[in-house]
């Protein structure tokens, strides 16, 4: 009887166990109207755009109905939540307080007050507003809204910026600049240092960057390349793809004593490795058939698999524990414009969800959680950096006025 | 045993009573800027009654973006010659195979430089702005690797020639079409002094 209960037990798990590449439908959940009010009559610069941003926030959770433009007067709605938000300037920064208020009930949910220092800042402002109103209906964490992004931007031939930025990239602080400064990716989770490629040396260098000292540490330089893929969880190891002999491959690298293993050996291009399956294995771009694809490997031995089959070029890809998010050229034109669209795969089964429609999406990144994306998106001349919430099936886009991204990291 | 089987079958079947809901479908996310049209739901009531009506200072802890630093800039120049007559060799859309036509480039281009003598030749791989990460840079590499070979094949020490990859980052030509893209998938050949 019991071995009958363990296996039922079994299969019910397994149904239930949640599957981020299937989208399962749902019933419409219960969201609250809410609309954004201008309260205060304090005047600052960007103003508007904080406003607006703020409503883009509150619908990048996907857990509210938010009403498209801000409202002048709380007193012309008289249905759902108004978030009036009163704020002003102090010289330097923004100070101000923001109300949540029942309108049909006029009855005050929680007042908080806010104030930054600078107010070149307000994007973090509007961050932390929306994930407070959202940690006040205690609905799921939304808290990756705050972390950083970095990333690295081509100023002009041979050169190139690595830049903080809040995840709209609104916000922008240069980290580096001067020569041809490439692949920043985040140290640690807590993102107080990242690791980036400099070919100020003339020979392609790995730095670590401390973000709050400045202080700048040589990791390793190859000939040819060299590029830090994935950080390990605890931090301790990277994949770094470099060329000692020429020739581009995988490399497992251990941040405190220097030392290195070479994980892959095919003579033509192997790059881009990602820890898999809590490092387990790797995921990484493989030219062995011909064209860029994704494959898997154990980290200690075992043979290399094939992910994915479909698409004419897949040549990026992040992963999040079992998950592996790539961007696939769909299209194979020498000239004129390519489609590249994202997909979402699982290690574990072989379900395969697609993520993009239209236009050129690159470099997808998870965020902290593992339920956001992050991606480039290209449209003729313009780029718009766009989110996936996995769980919630919906996305958004946020137009960019950067120049052309070399490489970003969340 | 009898008695067991039948329980189980009852046990599933409460189970999977609860499950009529629709099948799992797979679906693409459609990108846009505009919330999908979601049914209007009335408001929470257990909200209007449940939750504190306290002012509280939150605050925004910004030191930590006060705090960022930049780092400064090192950059080391190498002197670059650039010689009459080395020219750079171009490639197939996402090749890094010299053809033949191009192949006669890289003899010549040896030729000068055992002409000259020169003691160090840097081979800088290139590629057009449609590779996407690591990937590009790989294959600027390649391409710059395929001219090393061919360049030791045709006399030039090995030891004298370095190879580095700029990826998509070192564009001669920066407008998007055809001619272009041509243009930037090349390998130079630099002369170190």
């Amino acid at each position: 009887m019991i071995k009958y209960l363990a296996v039922v037990w079994l299969i019910i798990s397994t149904l239930y166990s949640y599957d981020s590449t299937i989208e399962i439908v749902k019933k419409i959940d219960k969201k609250r109207n809410i609309s954004v009010v201008d309260s205060g009559s304090g005047v600052f610069p960007n103003k508007s755009r904080f406003l607006k941003l703020i409503i883009g926030d509150i619908k990048v959770t996907t857990h509210f109905i938010v009403n498209d433009s801000v409202q002048n007067l709380a007193s012309d709605l008289s249905d759902g939540l108004g978030l009036k938000c009163n704020f002003k300037s102090n010289g330097i920064g923004l100070v101000g307080s923001v109300i949540l208020e029942n309108l049909a009930t006029k009855r005050v949910l929680y007042k908080k007050r806010y104030s930054i220092s600078d107010s070149s800042r307000y994007p973090f402002l509007s961050h932390t507003i929306v994930v407070d109103l959202n940690r006040y209906f205690k609905l799921p964490s939304i808290d990756w809204m705050k972390r950083y992004v970095i990333f690295s931007k081509y100023t002009s031939a041979g050169s190139s910026s690595v830049v903080i930025a809040d995840y709209t990239l609104t916000f922008q602080k240069i980290m580096v600049s001067g020569g041809l400064n490439i692949f920043p990716k985040w140290a640690n989770d807590k993102q107080t240092a990242f690791f980036y490629t400099s070919y100020a040396s003339g020979e392609p260098t790995l730095y670590k960057v401390d973000i709050y000292s400045g202080s700048k540490q040589k990791i390793a330089s190859s000939s040819g390349m060299i590029v830090c893929s994935d950080v390990s969880k605890d931090g301790s190891k990277i994949l770094v793809t470099m060329a000692p002999n020429d020739q581009p491959d995988i490399y497992l690298m251990d941040i405190n004593d220097g030392s290195k293993r070479r994980l892959t050996t095919f003579d033509g291009i192997d790059v881009g490795g990602n820890f898999v399956d809590d490092g387990a294995g790797i995921v990484f771009v493989s030219s062995r058939l011909g064209y860029p694809n994704i494959f898997s490997k154990p980290l200690y031995g075992g043979k290399v698999s094939q992910m994915v089959y479909h698409g004419r070029n897949n040549s990026s890809c992040s992963t999040f524990g079992k998950y592996i998010v790539y961007s696939s050229r769909e299209t194979n034109r020498a000239f004129g414009d390519n489609v590249f669209n994202l997909y979402l795969i699982s290690t574990q089964t072989d379900s395969i969800r697609k993520l993009t429609q239209t236009g050129k999406n690159m470099y997808p990144r998870f965020g902290s959680n593992g339920e956001s994306i992050i991606f480039i998106k290209y449209m003729g001349n313009k780029s718009a950096i766009g989110i996936i919430r996995l769980n919630a099936n919906r996305s958004f886009l946020f137009p960019l006025n950067v120049g052309k991204i070399q490489s970003i990291d969340w | 045993m009898g008695k067991s089987l039948l329980f189980l079958v009852a046990f599933v079947s409460v189970i999977f009573s609860g499950c009529s809901q629709k099948a799992p479908e797979v679906e693409p996310v459609v990108i846009n800027n505009k919330n999908t049209p979601v049914k209007k739901v009335e408001e929470n009531a257990q909200i209007h009654n449940s939750v504190p009506t306290d002012t509280i200072d939150s605050g925004i802890v910004d030191e930590d973006i006060e705090k960022l630093k930049s780092v400064g800039i090192d950059s080391k120049n190498v002197a670059i010659e650039n010689v009459n007559g080395i020219e750079p060799v171009y490639f197939a859309f996402d090749k890094f195979v010299i053809s033949d036509r191009e192949l006669d480039k890289v003899y010549n281009n040896a030729k000068i430089i055992k002409a000259r003598g020169v003691s160090k030749v840097r081979i800088e791989g290139n590629c057009d702005e449609w590779g996407t990460d690591e990937y590009n840079y790989a294959l600027g590499l390649k391409r710059a690797k395929s001219a090393k070979e061919a360049l030791a094949v045709s006399g030039v020490d090995r030891s004298k020639i370095s190879i580095v990859s700029y990826g998509e980052g070192k564009p001669v030509c920066a407008e998007h079409n055809d001619a272009c893209w041509q243009r930037n998938r090349r390998v130079d050949f630099k002369i170190v002094n």
